[in-house]
């Protein structure tokens, strides 16, 4: 039942930005040239269109929901007198609770996610802070209360959800910062916020994931059983899913510095089996977690990522 | 030029290294797709392109050998026997049971053949010849030598002895044997040089020297003599027998018998004989045939004869030069022995076209030697035309002598001639009696001659040639350095002016007259196109059609027939063949033999000759068909590197 805001339209088309009209197409090359992030996020946001959600929880609503029997101990001011005097039965009245919802958008901030590839517009960094961004001005919007964490090898920086629209600009000034993690493991940072976050919060994970997978695995797992909700946002270059280098030469790791001596001709094939054996795995540790993952390529418009993931989010709630 | 294209090569290696790019560090998110296989497949990608620019690098070389068509010498391992036999067929193989001993020799030391053994028969003479090549018909090779009979020619032992040696070398096989089938005689092994080695590998094995026949006699030549009162032929015979031998001579016309008489030869001389024939008409044209009794060799105790005619000699003399005097004592000398009583010479002058080669030319006018005469005189010259030329100085004829590469150089002295020729033909006459006739002669206009070719028959006082001789073509010239005038010379006045050149012109002539006298192996020239028949040969042959020129193989008479006219021609064997004596200076032959080749079975890995290897191996197709296979190769190997 919606309450506020409009269905999600039907689909015009089927490429990648089928939730938009031609006219509202996002311009990845004007979005990365936008000077701030606050910028790029409402640029990606008017381009993004609204959603809402229900509340899971059930309190004290104006919206009549059902009727459930009594148990001792209930509140007394719930019961409808009215049915017990037709019925003779203690009935107590249900109502919906139109409730704030938490969002807390945890950034990876390790060496990799600055990578940005020849055919990218921005790196993966800026790519991940420009969807967070969106998605923190999309919930204030909605009077959500939005948190921030930077998380990479160390200890994460976090800024507490709150829904003010002052409160934007801490989140945005969070997400802006120029920590980049060169050592240190992304799960066992991640799993610091367990404890910090409240329970029956949205996490968006914005990250490449290149960690232990069995590790990420079991953070995720511990934020779930917090009653959380999580999603993933796995950010890769088209370098990275394609591994399209065209000229040979020393690749050098932007997280342990190693570096490997490379022809892009000789080893294209063995690169993209292992890559999307990752991917499969990744999938798979998110699908045990019971978590959404959503692959984004930085040289495509988040728009469609986020307004599929919104789409799905919402036929669950 | 084509190997040169294969420099080409530097290409592909250019493009090899020009792909090797910097090696510039780079970033990239992460390396844990990379690790395991990079290294690995990083040196497998290396190693393919190296091989794609190898592969490259080899098509190019490929083709350009292909196009090159190079010489591989192929090797070839030897295997089985090959056997020549040389057989010697001259006419001292004719001796009675010579053959048939060589021959049986000659098989029992070929001995059987094993399969894919060859045999070859190779004659000797005329010239070196396969009369079957090598081949693995044994016995059907075999069978041949056994019908074969010896011939009339004569034997050279060296030239088929290396060439059939060379051959065999060349052919593969494990044993190569030459047989020598041949009587050793002293004459065929004259010349050789013994010094000369075979080539390695070939096995000679050689006859004994077969001893000389107790009788043997040959009619050397036999000559037909018109002198009046003593007609008849002079034959000469030569006895090889070591006893004093009788034969009976006997003289025949076809069937009829001449003349016949016994003869007494002296063991080793040449002995002269005549046969009268009185009765005989003068002017018969049948062919004569000399027969003697015949002994250990019969082939050479008959000879045959064909009279030539009797008519006179025709001399072409050209007209006086004009300003000149006016007594002409060359034609009066030339038309003073019209009557000569057995040399008749008669004169005209030179016909408009084709000056017959049977006459002779005495040339003194400058206009001799300006067209159209002077087409004439080349043309009679080179087919074989005698002449006489007495010079004048005259620009055309030191034109004509220099085209001969002859130049005259004028004299101012008097001069006389000296040094003359003795044993040449024209002189000779004169210098068994007395040559002081030719040495007072006084010349006051005169020129030398100077040419490399020219042979002086007398010379001025520098010794430069004033007479001399030079051959043009078939033909043959006497230059004379003056002319056959008073004002120039005394020797018109002398005595001797009408001798010398009657003789001169006789013996020209006699040299310019078609020989009726051939000897075996001779090459007859004839007159264009016509038949060849024989006449009195043995055995016969059929008639057969010639054209220019005909090599007879048999003594005998034959007869030429064209459309104009008919001709005899008598062929006699060679005399130096009917010496049978054999080499008796050790087997110096032997020495020939290499020593590696004596009775020793070679598995030289030898290169076979270049058309050989190209014959057996196309060469070119293989490189060809190995080119585009690699190139499909490097096409797909390419494409696996740059994929």
């Amino acid at each position: 039942m919606e309450k506020t805001g409009q269905a999600p339209p039907a689909p015009q088309d089927a490429g990648t930005d089928r939730f938009l009209a031609p006219r509202e197409r996002l311009d990845l090359r004007m979005l990365a040239e936008l000077p701030d992030l606050p910028l790029r996020s409402r640029y990606l946001v008017e381009s993004l269109i609204k959603s809402s959600h229900r509340s899971s929880r059930r309190g004290c609503g104006i919206e009549f929901s059902d009727y459930r029997a009594y148990q001792a101990g209930d509140d007394l001011r719930r019961v409808d007198w009215r049915l017990y005097a037709r019925a003779d039965r203690i009935y107590l009245k249900r109502f919906e609770e139109e409730t704030q919802m938490r969002l807390i958008l945890a950034l990876d901030v390790s060496a990799s996610m600055s990578y940005r590839g020849p055919r990218a517009t921005m790196s993966k960094g800026d790519f991940a802070r420009t969807t967070l961004g969106a998605m923190a001005m999309l919930a204030v919007r909605q009077n959500d209360a939005v948190g921030a964490a930077l998380v990479g090898g160390g200890f994460p920086d976090y800024v507490r959800p709150r829904s003010s629209s002052a409160h934007l600009t801490s989140v945005f000034s969070l997400l802006d910062s120029d920590r980049v993690d060169r050592q240190g493991s992304f799960p066992d940072s991640l799993s610091m916020l367990v404890e910090t976050i409240p329970s029956g919060s949205i996490i968006v994970i914005a990250s490449d994931f290149y960690d232990d997978t069995e590790n990420l695995g079991n953070t995720i797992g511990q934020l779930r059983h917090r009653g959380n909700d999580v999603i993933g946002l796995q950010i890769v270059d088209p370098s990275e899913a394609d591994f399209d280098l065209e000229t040979n030469g020393i690749l050098v790791d932007l997280e342990t510095g190693d570096e490997l001596p490379v022809e892009p001709d000789a080893v294209r094939k063995q690169y993209l089996e292992a890559f999307r054996a990752f991917q499969g795995e990744l999938a798979g540790v998110f699908s045990h977690c019971g978590v959404d993952l959503v692959t984004m390529r930085t040289d495509e418009s988040p728009v469609a990522a986020l307004s599929t993931y919104l789409a799905q989010r919402s036929t669950r709630i | 030029m084509f190997l040169l294209a294969g420099a080409a090569v530097a290409l592909p290696v250019f493009l090899h290294l020009l792909r090797r790019n910097p090696r510039e560090p780079m970033g990239f998110p992460t390396l844990r797709f990379l690790k395991s296989v990079s290294v690995r497949e990083t040196k497998r990608h290396r190693l393919r392109r190296l091989l794609v620019m190898l592969l490259r690098c080899l098509v190019l070389l490929l083709l350009a050998a292909a196009f090159a068509r190079p010489y591989l010498p192929r090797f070839t391992t030897d295997t089985g026997r090959v056997v020549v036999i040389a057989i010697d067929n001259s006419m001292s193989m004719q001796v009675a049971g010579r053959w048939d001993r060589l021959r049986d020799w000659a098989i029992e030391q070929a001995g059987k053949g094993e399969p894919g053994d060859r045999i070859g028969l190779m004659m000797m003479n005329p010239q070196p010849s396969w009369l079957k090549n090598p081949n693995t018909d044994w016995d059907g090779t075999l069978l041949a030598l056994r019908a074969m009979k010896p011939g009339f020619t004569s034997t050279r032992y060296a030239p088929p002895l290396a060439l059939a040696a060379e051959m065999l070398s060349r052919m593969p096989a494990k044993k190569k044997e030459l047989i020598w089938m041949a009587d050793q005689q002293l004459a065929g092994w004259k010349g050789t040089d013994f010094s000369k080695k075979l080539p390695d590998g070939v096995s000679v094995k050689f006859p004994d020297p077969l001893p000389v026949p107790r009788h043997q006699a040959a009619i050397n030549t036999a000559e037909w003599d018109n002198t009046p009162g003593s007609r008849g032929v002079t034959v000469s015979i030569r006895s090889y027998s070591a006893a004093p031998d009788v034969r009976k001579l006997t003289l025949l016309s076809g069937s009829r018998t001449i003349a016949s008489r016994s003869v007494e030869l002296t063991p080793g001389a040449v002995s002269r004989f005549a046969l009268p024939a009185k009765d005989e008409n003068v002017s018969s044209s049948l062919p004569l045939r000399i027969e003697m009794d015949p002994d250990d060799l019969p082939a050479d105790d008959v000879a045959y004869l064909v009279r030539g005619e009797s008519g006179k000699l025709s001399v072409m003399l050209d007209e006086m030069p004009s300003g000149k005097e006016k007594t002409d004592y060359l034609g009066i000398a030339l038309e003073s022995s019209l009557h000569h009583p057995t040399e008749p010479v008669s004169t005209a002058s030179p016909p408009q076209n084709d000056w017959p080669v049977t006459s002779v030319a005495v040339l003194r006018n400058p206009d001799s030697f300006r067209n159209p005469a002077l087409r004439n005189l080349d043309q009679f010259l080179n087919r074989g035309g005698r002449a006489m030329i007495f010079l004048d100085g005259s620009p055309a004829q030191r034109d004509w002598l220099r085209g001969k590469q002859v130049e005259i150089a004028g004299r101012d002295s008097v001069e006389s001639l000296r040094d003359w020729a003795e044993e040449h033909t024209l002189i000779a006459p004169f210098a068994k009696r007395s040559l002081l006739p030719l040495l007072d002669l006084k010349f006051s206009k005169c020129w030398s001659l100077n040419g490399d070719s020219l042979i002086p028959l007398a010379c001025w006082s520098d010794n430069s040639p004033g007479i001399a001789e030079l051959s043009v073509g078939a033909g043959k010239v006497v230059l004379f350095g003056f002319e056959p005038a008073r004002e120039s010379t005394t020797w018109p006045l002398r005595p001797s002016f009408t001798p010398f050149l009657h003789h001169a012109v006789v013996t020209l002539g006699q040299t310019a007259a078609p020989a009726k006298s051939w000897k075996v192996g001779e090459s007859i020239p004839l007159e264009g196109a016509g038949t060849w028949k024989t006449l009195d040969v043995q055995p016969p042959a059929p008639d057969r059609e010639v054209n220019g020129s005909v090599k007879p193989m048999a003594p005998g008479i034959y007869e030429f027939l064209n459309d104009s006219k008919k001709d005899l021609f008598a062929v006699n064997i060679v005399p130096e063949e009917s010496d049978l004596r054999p080499w008796t200076d050790g087997h110096p032959w032997l020495d020939m033999v290499s020593p590696r080749s004596k009775n020793v079975e070679t598995d030289i890995m030898k290169p076979l000759a270049h058309e050989e290897s190209e014959r057996q191996l196309p060469l070119w197709w293989w490189l060809l068909a190995a080119a585009i296979l690699t190139l499909l190769a490097e096409m797909a190997l390419a494409n696996r590197t740059s994929a």
